[in-house]
This record gives C-alpha cells, sequence and structure tokens, in this order.
C-alpha cells in the first residue's frame, strides 16, 4: 500500500514509464457492449483528457476505474497493482482520487467536515481499534485529530475555501461544490485523479479558469490528472495527451493537435472543420 | 384421521388465516401504488375499523361496551353507549369512519409530504400508528373483547377436513374484494390512473390526473380493507387494542410477495405466508431441541424472518419487477419536504429578523447554568424526596435516554433506519440474566456482557443492512423486532434463566439509579468523544452519500456493521440495566410496538444530536410519569403525544426538537445539519455572502452568484455511479 506522506513528490520527477495503465478493459450491460477492450496510459504528472460523444463510455470507464461497475473485466494497474481486483473503497488507499459528474458530496456536512472524511484515508484503517480510542479520548486519537485539522486547513488555504469551510455542501453554489468536492479529492493525496467534467454546470467564467486551477493542483501534487470535458478550448489548453473515444473504442490518441487533426475525431465528434474552428477559436 | 386430513385441516386453517394477511397486504399495496407511501399504520386503521364495528354490532356482548373521550390531562370526559345495530349498518358505520379516517391522513399528514423522502414517509406513518393505536386503547378501552363469528356459525364436513364458515366466508370475502380490485385496476379509468400515478406524479398530472385525488382513493380504500381484514381476523376470535398490531408485519410480508404492485400477487403472498406458518406450526418436530426451538409461535416467526430477509436479499426478478430501483435509497432525515429546503427558508427568516443571533447569545452564557440545573436534579432529587417510585421512574428515563442513544448512532448518525431498539434492549437483559445464572459474573461484568452479547445479532441484522436501505431495511428491522418479541424472548431456554439477582444494588431502585446514571454519562462521554472523530465522520459521510464516501475511502461495509454494533451495544447496555429493574426479565418489556416508540420519541427529540437522545428520557419518562396522577392522565398520554409530537416534527421541522434546543446548549455541531449552524464555533453569525474559491479568485472579475436556485446543486445521488 503505497503512502504519500510527503508532499514535496512533486513533478520533476516525471517518471517515464506509464505508472498507470488500462488494458484491454471490457464491460458489458447485458448484451450492450459498453467499453469494447480501452488501452490508456498515463505518466506520473501528466494531464490526459478523454473526449467523446455522448455514450462513448467515458463516465462508465472512470466508473469501471474506480469500482463501481464491478463487472468490468481486463486489467487497470496503478503501480503495478491490478485496481479490478480491489474493492471501490480501498482504491482511493491505492492513490486513486475521482470526482462525479454530478457533484452531491456530503449534503448535511460543513466543507471542512466533507475534507476531513477524506483525510480518513492518511490514518491506519483499523475500524474498531480507532473506534475505542477515540471513545476514550487517548492520546492517539486526540493527535490523529489534530494532523487531520492541520491537513484540511492546509486543503482548504490551497483551495481558498476558508469563506465556505463552515458551510453545510448542500447550500453551496455549484461552482463552489465542485471545489470542494476537488478538496475532499485532494486531501486523498492521489497520485492519479479522474475528474469527470469538472468545467460541466459552472459557469462560462469560472470554466476559464478552472484550467489554471487544475494545473496548479497537478503542479503541487504531482498528480496525475485524467479528465472528461466537453469544454474543448479547456481540455485542448490543459491536456499533454488526449484520448478520444467512440462507442466504448479508443478512436484517436495524441497531442490536442494531433487529435483535432484527426479525421476520424472530426468526424465523429468535433463535428466538420468548421464548427471545430469555432469552438477552438 | 389420516395424515392427509390431519395436513388438510391445517391447510384451510393457515388458508384462511391467509387471507386476513392478503386482505392487510392489499390495501398496503394499493396505498404504496397510489401515493409510494410504506403504510406502517395500517394495522392501527384496521384496529380502529374494527373496534367501531365490534362496539356497534348488536351481535356482540361486549364486556366494555362504551366508549370513552377524555381531554389528556383533564377531568373533562364523554363516555356515549354507542346503540346496537344490525350487521350491515354496523359494518357501514366502520367503512364510512375508516373511509374518513384514510381521507383525512392523506389531506392533513400526507399531502405535505409528497416528495418527501422515504424515511420521513416511514417515521409519519409509524407516529400515526402508535397515534391511532394510543387512541384507539383509550376510547375502546383495554379490555381483551370476545367476538362472535361474523359468518354463520358450524362447518362442512368433506373428507374428513373440517371447512368452518367462517373460514370459508373469510377466504371469500378476500378473494373476491383482491379480485375486484385486479379488475377496477385493469378495466376502469379510474384504475388505469392509479396505476399510471404510481408510475409518476409528474406524468400524471401532464395527463391531467389529479395525483390528490389518487391519494385521496388510495387511503380511503385502503382504510377500508384494513378495517374488512380487522373483522375477519376478530371473527369468531376476539380483539384487543394492541392485538392486531403485529399482523403488519405479515401485510408488509404479503405485500412484499406482491412486490408491492401486483393486487393478485399479494394475495398469494397472504395465502403463501398463512399456509407455510400454519404448516411449520402443526409439522411433527422431533422432539428434542428443534421441537423447542419452534414451539408455539416460535416456528412461524423464524418462517416470516427467513421469507422477508430471504426475498429482500435475493430479490427475485418476478417480484421486483414494478419496484424502482430508486425507491429503496436512503435519504437523511434533514433532506427537504416537499421540493423546497425549509431550512435554508428558516435560515432566512431568522437571519433577517436577526432573532438567532440574539438566541445564541443568550444562550451561550446561560447553558452551563442550564447544565448545572439539570445535573443538581438529577443527583439531589432522589436525595432529597426519598421514593422507591420516583427513583424507579427516573432510572427508567435514564434508560431510555440510554436506549434512544442507540437510535442517534444507527439512525441519525448512520442514515440506518433501524426499528429494532427494543429488541437489543431485550437482548441486552436476557443476556445479562444468563451471564448472571450460567456463568455467576460479579454485576459490572454481568452489564457489560448484556451489551457485548449484541453484538453477533448486530452483525446478523447487519449483512441485510449492506445491501438495503431506508424502506427495505426499515422492512427488516421491523422483522427482526417481531423476531425478537416471538422467538428470541419465547424460547424456554432463554426463560428458564430470565431471573437477575440486584441484592447488590439493594431492594430500593435509588442505589439502581445512580449506577444507571453513571453509566449514561459515561457512554454519552464516550459518544462525545467519538461525535467529532474520522470514525463518526465515516458514520456520517455513508449516511449522506455512501457512493461518494467509498470514493473517498470509507468502507461501508466495515463501517456500517461497526455502526450496528455500537448501536446494539449501546441498547444492550440498556437492557441490562432494566433487566436488574425488572428482576425477572420478560418479554413483555421488549415488545415490537415499544421499539416503534422509542424511535419515533428520538426523532422527536432529535436524532441527529445526542442532547436528544437525553431529552427522550425527561420528555417521555420522568416528566409524564411524576406529573401524571391517576384521575387527569390518560393512559396513553405518553405515546398519543409522541405520535402526535413525531407527525409535526418530520411536516414542520425535520430535525427534531432536540435540534432546536442544542442550538441553546451548545452553538456548534459538526454532526448534525441544523438550520441555523451557518454560526461559527463562537456562536457568532459567519456571514452568508459568498467569499472567494481559488475558482473564482482565479477569475477576473466574478461577482458573487446570485442565490437563485438553478445554482443549487443537485440533491440526489450522482446517477452515473449507482447501480
Amino acid at each position: 500500500m503505497t503512502t504519500l506522506d510527503d508532499p514535496t513528490a512533486v513533478i520533476d520527477t516525471v517518471d517515464e514509464a506509464p505508472f498507470f495503465e488500462v488494458r484491454d478493459l471490457h464491460l458489458a450491460f447485458g448484451a450492450l457492449q459498453v467499453l469494447q477492450g480501452i488501452d490508456l496510459q498515463a505518466t506520473r504528472g501528466e494531464i490526459v483528457g478523454l473526449i467523446g460523444p455522448n455514450g462513448a463510455g467515458k463516465t462508465t470507464l472512470f466508473d469501471a476505474v474506480s469500482g463501481f461497475r464491478e463487472q468490468a473485466t481486463g486489467k487497470v494497474l496503478l503501480n503495478g497493482v491490478d485496481l479490478l481486483e480491489r474493492k471501490a473503497w480501498e482504491r482511493p488507499w491505492l492513490g486513486l482520487g475521482r470526482t462525479f459528474q454530478q457533484v452531491t458530496l456530503y449534503p448535511n456536512l460543513t466543507v471542512y467536515d466533507c475534507i476531513r472524511v477524506s483525510l480518513h484515508r492518511r490514518m491506519p484503517n483499523q475500524p474498531v481499534r480507532s473506534l475505542l480510542r477515540a471513545c476514550l479520548r487517548t492520546a492517539a486519537s486526540v493527535d490523529e485529530e489534530e494532523r487531520i485539522r492541520a491537513k484540511t486547513d492546509e486543503v482548504v488555504d490551497r483551495l481558498g475555501l476558508a469563506d465556505y469551510a463552515n458551510k453545510f455542501a448542500s447550500d453551496l453554489s455549484y461552482g463552489t461544490l465542485r471545489m470542494a468536492e476537488l478538496a475532499c479529492v485532494l486531501a486523498l493525496e492521489p497520485e492519479i485523479v479522474l475528474l469527470d467534467e469538472p468545467s460541466s454546470g459552472i459557469a462560462q467564467r469560472e470554466t476559464e479558469a478552472l484550467g489554471p486551477v487544475l494545473q496548479d493542483v497537478r503542479d503541487e501534487l504531482g498528480a496525475t490528472l485524467i479528465l472528461i470535458e466537453h469544454d474543448m478550448p479547456l481540455i485542448m489548453g490543459i491536456s499533454d495527451r488526449i484520448y478520444a473515444l467512440a462507442n466504448g473504442h479508443i478512436l484517436a490518441e495524441g497531442t490536442p493537435e494531433e487529435v483535432q487533426a484527426n479525421p476520424d475525431v472530426v468526424e465523429s465528434y468535433l463535428g466538420g472543420s468548421i464548427d471545430l474552428e469555432a469552438e477552438v477559436r | 384421521m389420516g395424515d392427509l386430513q390431519f395436513y388438510l385441516n391445517v391447510a384451510v386453517t393457515g388458508l384462511s388465516i391467509g387471507a386476513v394477511y392478503a386482505l392487510f397486504g392489499t390495501g398496503i399495496t394499493l396505498i404504496y401504488k397510489g401515493t409510494r407511501v410504506p403504510n406502517f399504520a395500517h394495522a392501527a386503521i384496521g384496529t380502529i375499523g374494527a373496534y367501531t364495528f365490534v362496539k356497534f354490532w348488536d351481535g356482540t356482548q361486549l364486556q366494555d361496551p362504551g366508549l370513552r373521550f377524555q381531554l389528556p390531562f383533564t377531568n373533562l370526559t364523554w363516555n356515549p353507549d354507542p346503540p346496537a345495530l344490525p350487521f350491515a349498518a354496523a359494518l357501514l358505520i366502520a367503512l364510512v369512519f375508516t373511509g374518513l379516517l384514510g381521507l383525512a391522513i392523506e389531506r392533513v399528514v400526507m399531502r405535505p409530504l409528497a416528495n418527501a423522502p422515504m424515511l420521513n414517509l416511514i417515521i409519519v406513518t409509524i407516529a400515526l400508528f402508535t397515534l391511532l393505536t394510543g387512541i384507539g386503547g383509550d376510547v375502546f378501552g383495554q379490555r381483551t373483547e370476545a367476538v362472535p363469528t361474523i359468518f354463520p356459525a358450524g362447518q362442512l364436513q368433506i373428507g374428513g377436513v373440517n371447512l368452518t364458515y367462517n373460514a370459508l366466508g373469510t377466504l371469500g370475502v378476500t378473494i373476491a374484494l383482491a379480485a375486484g380490485l385486479a379488475a377496477f385496476f385493469r378495466y376502469t379509468d379510474l384504475g388505469i390512473a392509479i396505476r399510471a400515478t404510481a408510475d409518476s406524479r409528474e406524468v400524471s398530472r401532464l395527463l391531467g390526473i389529479s395525483a390528490d385525488q389518487v391519494a385521496g382513493f388510495a387511503w380511503a380504500v385502503g382504510s377500508m380493507l384494513a378495517t374488512v381484514a380487522g373483522i375477519l381476523i376478530a371473527s369468531g376470535a376476539g380483539i384487543s387494542p394492541s392485538g392486531l398490531a403485529n399482523l403488519i408485519v405479515f401485510g408488509f410480508a404479503a405485500s412484499l410477495i406482491g412486490g408491492f404492485t401486483s393486487l393478485i400477487g399479494t394475495l398469494a403472498g397472504g395465502l403463501l405466508i398463512g399456509l407455510s406458518t400454519n404448516l411449520v406450526a402443526a409439522a411433527p418436530w422431533p422432539r428434542g431441541v428443534v421441537s423447542d426451538i419452534l414451539a408455539g409461535k416460535a416456528g412461524p416467526t423464524l418462517v416470516t424472518l427467513i421469507l422477508v430477509v430471504g426475498l429482500l436479499m435475493t430479490r427475485p426478478k418476478f417480484i421486483f419487477a414494478g419496484i424502482r430501483l430508486d425507491e429503496d435509497t436512503g435519504v437523511s432525515f434533514a433532506r427537504a419536504a416537499g421540493g423546497a429546503n425549509p431550512e435554508d427558508e428558516l435560515r432566512r427568516n431568522l437571519d433577517r429578523t436577526g432573532q438567532l443571533q440574539l438566541l445564541l447569545r443568550d444562550w451561550r452564557t446561560g447553558r452551563w447554568a442550564l447544565g448545572g440545573l439539570i445535573a443538581a436534579f438529577a443527583v439531589l432529587y432522589p436525595l432529597l424526596f426519598t421514593s422507591s417510585f420516583r427513583d424507579g421512574v427516573l432510572l427508567n428515563g435514564v434508560i431510555l435516554s440510554i436506549i434512544a442513544l442507540s437510535v442517534v448512532v444507527i439512525t441519525g448518525w448512520t442514515g440506518q433506519i433501524s426499528l429494532a431498539p427494543m429488541t437489543f434492549a431485550g437482548i441486552g437483559a436476557f443476556g445479562a440474566a444468563i451471564a448472571q445464572t450460567s456463568w455467576n459474573l460479579p454485576i459490572p461484568l454481568v452489564i457489560l456482557a448484556g451489551g457485548l452479547l449484541t453484538i453477533p445479532f448486530s452483525l446478523l441484522l447487519g449483512i441485510p443492512a449492506l445491501r438495503l436501505r431506508g424502506f427495505f431495511l426499515a422492512l427488516v428491522t421491523l422483522t427482526f423486532a417481531y423476531f425478537g418479541e416471538n422467538f428470541l424472548f419465547i424460547q424456554p431456554e432463554v426463560l428458564a434463566r430470565s431471573n437477575l439477582d440486584r441484592q447488590w444494588f439493594g431492594l430500593q431502585n435509588e442505589a439502581m439509579y445512580f449506577t444507571a446514571l453513571g453509566i449514561a454519562v459515561l457512554l454519552f462521554l464516550a459518544m462525545r468523544n467519538l461525535r467529532d472523530t474520522r470514525v463518526a465522520r465515516a458514520f456520517y459521510a455513508l449516511r449522506d452519500s455512501e457512493t461518494t464516501a467509498q470514493a473517498m475511502g470509507i468502507d461501508p461495509v466495515g463501517y456500517k456493521l461497526l455502526a450496528f454494533s455500537l448501536s446494539g451495544f449501546i441498547a444492550g447496555i440498556g437492557g441490562s440495566m432494566l433487566g436488574f429493574f425488572l428482576r425477572n426479565v420478560d418479554g413483555q418489556s421488549f415488545l415490537l410496538f415499544f421499539s416503534l416508540g422509542v424511535v419515533l420519541q428520538a426523532v422527536v427529540a432529535g436524532v441527529g444530536v445526542l442532547f436528544g437522545a437525553a431529552l427522550v428520557g425527561v420528555l417521555f419518562e420522568i416528566i409524564p410519569q411524576l406529573t401524571a396522577t391517576p384521575t387527569t392522565g390518560v393512559n396513553q398520554a405518553p405515546t398519543i403525544l409522541a405520535g402526535f409530537l413525531a407527525i409535526i416534527t418530520i411536516v414542520q421541522n425535520p430535525n427534531g426538537i432536540g435540534g432546536s434546543l442544542a442550538r441553546f446548549v451548545r452553538p456548534f455541531d459538526p454532526s448534525e445539519r441544523v438550520a441555523w449552524a451557518s454560526a461559527d464555533q463562537d456562536g457568532e453569525l459567519v456571514d452568508l455572502s459568498e467569499g472567494t474559491s481559488a475558482l473564482e479568485a482565479r477569475s477576473d472579475e466574478i461577482a458573487a452568484h446570485p442565490d437563485d436556485d438553478a445554482w443549487r446543486a443537485p440533491r440526489d445521488e450522482p446517477i452515473g455511479a449507482d447501480r
């Protein structure tokens, strides 16, 4: 099990070997083949974009990788460990973080507490022992909570959520809720983060700010980001590499420029060169 | 008489009992179909209908024929004697009355909750159940009355099989009503409208069908069906105010077999349950352990439990095809009723008037005084006023608070509805008795053993809870409470060891009271310590969104089982103290009915807050018992009050009284979601205007969002990740 207690592990230690790899991932809902042999790689500190029309299988791919589609077959290797053999809740402990297309977080918790939930993963996972310690308020338990508090303050500061820390998740505007969710994922100190349409539902102005925020996250954590995005300027602007999906296949892979120029991608997703130019400006 | 004849006779009896279950189930299915409400009050409505009929019918010779109306806590009474009427007239009165009752329930209680989360619907119908049962007990009297058969006496004999007219009549009425209703749904416009509404209120509104009318119809007819079922089961047997309460378990079981949608399936389900339970009861088990365990009601109870849990765990497709998957998702209490978010509204109002600020400031200085007063009362009252009765009342209050604390942990914190807190208390009480009589442990270890022995049962009940939430989990725990009452607590081996020796505490209650108080203080302190740690936060996370919690590394299996075990342990400790108080532990103290009561009381007092649990004992035991006098008290007043307040709580104030009171004594509790909790740790108000997140800071000139609903986060689970 990996620990990332050292937050100084930054991107100048970029590892060229793909530390994250999806191999021949298949998934079917009954007769419907949703993922038909996905192969995908990412190196440390890379930002990888996933594009594709609705129904291409992007979110399903995320669900399979993060453990919410247990029927998936194939391999998902993170640091050589096959995630598919682990339960959904174990995957964050192995370094995987993800956000959801529709954010809920925990509606009845404050932002501060939402983040503190994630810091559970930085402590030993021993439910019974932790319970007894907590009830008796032992030094170990008090110390743990101190550390959780300190880390939470750090995350809150990093994402500028101080004004929202005592607000309930259900009272936030959608854009802020997204940032709070991101804060929760970052508190896990993941090595790789799956971001499902981070720009959906937030204002255009905020979308423009999202790219730099995500790059900051990558730079500070040294984490790999894989994001699904329909906002073309955003995803083309920040991704190092792009995968284009259609009908459960990888249609194309390469730098943003290469993928945008790929005739198959234009055909199936970007919908003609005139539109593309308009969208990319 | 041959074996075959014997079993045929058993089968006939079983089928006629099953017919009543089926009829109960039919009403439940009808109401669920028409309104999406699981009606836990169904048996209570049936009891009231049956009593009304029995009181008016000239065929009965009642010991207590009158009705009794009394304004609670006053001497204002009215005791009319209902006229003796012919069968048809009495039946008509009962049907019209319960039909109107059903309409009233729909209009007054259920309609404001049309879009409420499932958990609120469950609690509110349980509240109706205790309210109606309590009122029924006061109005109709507590006596068990004999009721002659409503069908001609006598029987047909066919090949050695006795077919009583009562059994035949019961079967005939049930099948006729079920078939009639099925035809109604298939062939009439209104029937089709109800089915459309069941599928989608929105769509039916677009089609011009009034969902309210459909709901009214379902409640009225469903209530009348409950009355017919109540009369049929009383026919030739008898009736008591709480005697029909347990029928709710069988009604739900029948309805479950019909997938809560199919009337014919419900009919078949009821008959199947009646048949199988009766056959198990009559089967010639080999003498010895098995026959002892399955003696009497135990066998049928076990069959029912296995049936309900088995069906819910395996979810065979042919049954569950009609149930939408989203219907069993649990939702926390504080979710808004009726689409809007009342807490937001409340908070805005308070912010405008500034009352909140005032209240908090006053109570910040006052809370120590209040806490000191309560502590002084708890310690000094029994010392100053020596009375074993009053000490007993205080003791019971403390025990009730401990059991309510177990509800806070499992339902308030973890969001798992459990309708069996008294069952776990009972396991604790019997466990303590066994620990003392069989193992001769010293008293402190006996008390501890009562708590620890609940853990295996918590884990067992926790297993279905891993896959079920909301209504289906409520159903499993309800059946478990019934299982405790009619299986665990009637086992001869258990009853043989049910005496607790309380010499150590002395014969008076004072020493026991102080012991219980000390234990309660320890448990509450432990939970207070736990409340703000990562273990408790794992519970809250699972309550609010299991999907998100898993994505953030929370083990749902481990922490749910942990919450169930902790909750069971606390209830078990309370139970072992109750056992010492009772001396002779008896299942009658741990009925399903009492479990429902404790859950309701916890909801009323605030199920998310520790202070709420503490309040339960004071509000529902100590105050009513110490203030009641024989002339001004109404027997069921605390029950009725709890039911009434729970309805108000759910409709008006989902956080409970304790949630509000906790504001006064403790400004901020991270575990609860309270309207005005935007106050920070010091009790000062936080500025509610938008601040600046990194996202906004990055953007050049982002104005604060208009507080527009379009910007609010969607409140449902992420669709993408749910299965």
